[in-house]
């Protein structure tokens, strides 16, 4: 049996729970956890099409993960930054609480 | 290809990335010695010199146009990209960060250099891997430098750019995975092989081509991918904003032309009236409807000049989609000319903007009041960059967007009807709505009365960074040959060279 449609039900499934995370939530570090998700979900829809799908011998698909596992951890460092920047300001990461810009 | 062959064809990638680290360790020594942080005015000129010398490193460069698996290109395309981006970058520069917000002015400039080095990578490549990695050393800086401000409002710019900003980039890397599924390569002259016969895309190729249109939407900011937008141009420094603003927003329409006409040529459908079929061009043209309509209708209601430059932001997204939905390489050429001008005149009104607000202390429209008694030079430079973003003859913006909205019309046209005439004709009612809140800012500027007169004192830098593109604008728009024949031909034959 091919367990490509398998994987990639996974990788939608985790996507879109990144996606939910994302849409409800509204601390900002939960939000980054989200995104995180998404992005492994990708990761997963890569490697399932390259080791079920590829016609020859190639190594893109972990290639590319491996580029975006550490672009994903570059994300992840840049965004607690940030987040921390915004906790200094406010003494929070509640994004209901961030109103300072409006028109 | 050995390493002096690549160091080669990264030679202006390098200088920025060896600048930028000189900029740091200039910044610190200086900070070590004296324990005050690096003077802005060095910093500026440092960066510019770097930027400059990248530009000259341009010219050695061979061409290396796209072919199988290379991971750097340098067509036409690139070439002339790379320049604007950097022309761009310099104005940024030139621009100085306010003093009493911006702490640290090298690690800022450093910053710029950095996401200025991932714009220039992200035009020089059809290889979507490299694409996603320099898209994202763009991003990243850009995150950054939004937040560089000791603010609150900075902070939480930078942090709503960001949020948004990681939600687009996860569309577009798994819209990729689902792209590489289909096709089992990542180049797009290889996609553009794999899909050629004219059989119609499988449902999970169409939501990855989907999925990475909406993390270029964002880039682009596009409606209704533009939240951010009006919150990053308010909070953020205008360096920064006038970087967003102007050169990242040309990269993505390069890399929307790019992707979409080289690679996905074949999944085009169409957006003619009467004649629509499902592809990327019906859903480009949908989000240029949804842009200029939000964009414009949204930017009436504004009391903050900066914000209502981000509403015009979204509005012009929308103008240059109409002419990437025709799906034809002349009227993309237009759109990628226009994509220049409209990012010159609003670095423009945003330069103006930051010396009306370092003065005034907001960027309210009242601030504006009297502003042409206050400094001539900044009133009729402002008249200068609203005009060309209203559509103005015979400024730069007009001309603009006359070839854009030509030339789509022109493209969509099957039996001697056109079939964008929906679409453009939406682009001149919108062009017409937008003239009145141009005029509202103009109408503070000139005819209302100042509270004080007092001239206005503004450093050499800030003011070149308002002349120069004023008069690029006013010399595109009385010879747009200059820029707009460079720019198609670039195009043209980077798309016929594949």
């Amino acid at each position: 049996m091919n367990p490509l449609p398998l994987l990639l039900t996974l990788s939608s499934l985790l996507f879109a729970l990144g996606l939910l995370a994302v849409l409800t939530r509204r601390n900002a570090i939960l939000i980054l956890v989200g995104i995180e998700l998404m992005l492994n979900a990708a990761n997963i829809n890569f490697i399932a099409f390259w080791r079920y799908g590829s016609v020859e011998f190639d190594l893109t698909g972990p290639l590319f993960v491996m580029f975006s596992i550490a672009i994903a951890a570059a994300e992840a460092a840049v965004g607690l930054a940030i987040i921390l920047m915004v906790f200094r300001h406010t003494r929070s990461t509640d994004l209901n609480r961030l109103d300072s810009l409006h028109g | 290809m050995n390493y002096s062959a690549l160091f080669i064809q990264l030679l202006p990638e390098a200088v920025l990335v060896i600048t930028a680290l000189l900029l740091l360790g200039v910044a610190v020594t200086i900070e070590a010695r004296t324990g005050r942080p690096i003077p802005v005015d060095l910093t500026i000129v440092i960066s510019s010199l770097g930027i400059v010398g990248a530009c000259a490193a341009l010219n050695f460069c061979p061409a290396n146009p796209a072919s199988g698996t290379t991971l750097l290109v340098m067509d036409p395309l690139a070439r002339v990209f790379k320049a604007i981006v950097l022309g761009l970058g310099l104005l940024a520069v030139l621009l100085p960060p306010a003093r009493r917000e911006i702490a640290q002015p090298g690690e800022f400039h450093a910053l710029l250099l950095f996401a200025l080095t991932g714009l220039l990578l992200t035009v020089g490549t059809t290889h979507l891997l490299f694409l996603f990695v320099a898209l994202e050393l763009a991003s990243l800086s850009l995150y950054l430098l939004a937040g560089f401000s000791r603010t609150a409002k900075a902070a939480e710019a930078s942090l709503k750019y960001f949020l948004f900003g990681g939600v687009s980039a996860a569309f577009f890397l798994f819209g990729l995975s689902l792209l590489y599924g289909y096709c089992h390569t990542l180049t797009l002259p290889a996609m553009a092989a794999a899909l050629e016969g004219g059989h119609s895309l499988p449902a999970f190729a169409v939501v990855g081509l989907v999925m990475v249109v909406v993390g270029l939407g964002f880039k682009l900011a596009a409606a209704p991918f533009h939240y951010w937008a009006p919150d990053v141009y308010q909070g953020s420094p205008a360096t920064s904003v006038a970087l967003i603003a102007a050169a990242s927003k040309a990269v993505g329409a390069v890399v929307l032309v790019r992707l979409l006409l080289m690679g996905f040529g074949e999944a085009a459908g169409s957006a003619a009236w009467g004649l629509m079929q499902p592809g990327w061009s019906l859903w480009i043209g949908v989000l240029a409807a949804v842009s200029m309509v939000f964009g414009n209708v949204l930017a009436l209601a504004q009391t903050s000049v900066r914000r209502l430059l981000a509403y015009s932001a979204v509005a012009n997204t929308g103008y240059l989609l109409v002419a990437i939905s025709a799906n034809g390489a002349v009227a993309a050429g237009a759109a990628l000319f226009y994509v220049v001008v409209y990012g010159l005149a609003t670095f423009g009104a945003l330069a103006v903007t930051a010396a009306v607000e370092r003065e005034r202390g907001d960027d309210s429209l009242g601030s504006f009041a009297g502003l042409v008694h206050r400094s001539p030079l900044q009133a009729v430079a402002l008249l200068i960059f609203l005009s060309s973003l209203a559509g103005i003859p015979p400024l730069a913006g007009f001309v603009g967007k006359f070839v854009m909205f030509g030339a789509a019309m022109s493209a969509s046209t099957t039996d001697g009807i056109p079939g964008l005439t929906w679409l453009v004709g939406l682009g001149a009612v919108m062009s017409a709505i937008s003239l009145y809140y141009y005029l509202m800012v103009l109408k503070q500027a000139f005819v209302r009365e100042a509270a004080d007169a007092t001239p206005v004192a503004l450093s050499m830098s800030h003011r070149l960074a308002m002349l120069i593109p004023a008069l690029l604008l006013v010399a595109l728009g009385l010879c747009p040959a200059m820029l707009l024949s460079p720019v198609t031909q670039a195009l043209l034959a980077t798309l016929l060279g594949r």
